[in-house]
């Protein structure tokens, strides 16, 4: 599904495995590739198609960030929300950092918000950024993130310690700051509804 | 009485399931249980065996269960979590399940030793732990050992109708060592061997005294 200039957004499947391994890169920490213990997972394509294979994937919680031409430059989540609340972790990665600053991370990122704010109805959207990720932080910065604060000295990699930033947006901020449908966003892409 | 002979740590096993199961079905000490405050007595349960029950000794854990124990039985419970080998991290959750010793000396000596064992044992280099904005003597505990408050979570947990804030905060281990060093001068039998040497000599006396 084309939802701007230049990104499509569709769901992953099992047969995505090879090229995403290439996006669990080990000489590049991110953020999205943390385990509940913080720690770097760097699994293998058989793994992964084994993920991908998985009854919640297939159900929609991977999605797959593509260009014009079909090739890969991303992906992203929202996980579900626990049932007593209605926010949402993002995970989100671009495989190549300048694009954070350019249409496909614009488009993509608005992609997701819609689709946790407007779809979804979440009261807020949170997301983690490592102090390494300053294209990635930008972006969410664009997008109405605010700092929750910053746990240091979390994860452990490339012989340091990495500090790792939370970050949320609240719906009413969303919606206040949200460019009418079809007015031109920061990437002058058009805003769509999400699926 | 000195505070050494209040309070020890011990690992939790299944005999402890009952008493940690009537702590759980109370209300109060379940508004600060995290997770959520509708799972049944029986999921409760489920998982409390599930916290309790044997593991391979040879399996390396990714968390920890303690009991906090006194001279009059159990007094709460005590969780090492996400341990991370990897960042040599974890997170910790510390209920005082029995009322009558619900203060801030138990609490106190129970987080001081746990973090004794986390750092000094498991060789940990940060621990973390997530309170409720509401649980005000919890976070005043972190921040008088030292810990710093590195996230606070707007509107974050459910509780009766209400959102509350959360606070994240991490206490590294320079943090710990300023503490321990704070911790030997005022109180030298505080340290985590003191109370091993004690539990020993109580045990050898209810031995005999059969």
């Amino acid at each position: 599904m084309k939802v701007g200039e230049c990104v499509h957004i569709r769901m992953a499947d099992p047969d995505d495995a090879e090229a995403l391994v290439r996006f669990y890169d080990p000489t590049i920490a991110r953020s999205m590739l943390l385990d509940v213990r913080r720690e770097l997972q760097y699994p293998t394509a058989d793994e992964l198609r084994e993920t991908l294979r998985s009854k919640e994937v297939r159900a929609g919680l991977l999605y797959i960030i593509e260009d014009d031409a079909g090739a890969l430059r991303g992906c992203c989540a929202l996980k579900p929300p626990a049932p007593e609340v209605t926010y949402s972790e993002m995970l989100f990665g671009l495989a190549q950092d300048e694009d954070y600053a350019g249409p496909i991370g614009d488009e993509a990122m608005a992609w997701l918000l819609a689709s946790a704010f407007v779809k979804r109805r979440l009261s807020k959207v949170m997301a983690q950024c490592l102090e390494t990720e300053a294209g990635y932080r930008g972006l969410l910065a664009r997008h109405g993130f605010t700092s929750d604060g910053v746990q240091r000295e979390v994860v452990y990699t490339g012989g340091r310690y990495l500090a790792l930033e939370t970050l949320s947006v609240v719906r009413d901020a969303y919606l206040a700051r949200r460019p009418p449908v079809d007015a031109p966003t920061a990437s002058n892409a058009k805003v769509v509804s999400p699926p | 009485m000195p505070i050494k002979q209040r309070v020890f740590i011990r690992r939790a096993d299944r005999e402890d399931l009952n008493t940690v199961v009537s702590w759980m079905e109370d209300p109060d000490f379940q508004q600060f249980l995290y997770g959520d405050a509708t799972r049944s007595p029986k999921q409760l349960r489920e998982q409390i065996i599930g916290m309790l029950g044997r593991t391979n000794p040879n399996a390396i854990p990714s968390s920890l269960f303690l009991l906090i124990d006194t001279d009059n039985g159990p007094a709460g419970l005590l969780s090492l979590q996400n341990i991370s080998w990897r960042n040599r991290s974890c997170s910790i959750d510390l209920y005082i399940g029995d009322k009558s010793v619900r203060n801030s000396i138990v609490a106190a000596m129970a987080f001081f030793r746990s973090m004794q064992y986390a750092f000094d044992e498991l060789n940990m280099h940060r621990v973390s732990a997530f309170i409720y904005a509401f649980n005000r003597p919890s976070w005043r505990i972190m921040e008088l050992s030292g810990a710093v408050r590195e996230l606070t979570l707007k509107d974050h947990v459910a509780r009766d109708g209400e959102l509350h804030d959360m606070y994240g905060y991490g206490f590294l281990r320079p943090e710990y060592e300023k503490l321990r060093a704070r911790y030997a001068e005022r109180y030298p039998d505080a340290t985590l061997e003191a109370m091993a040497r004690d539990l020993a000599e109580r045990n050898a006396r209810e031995e005999a005294a059969g």
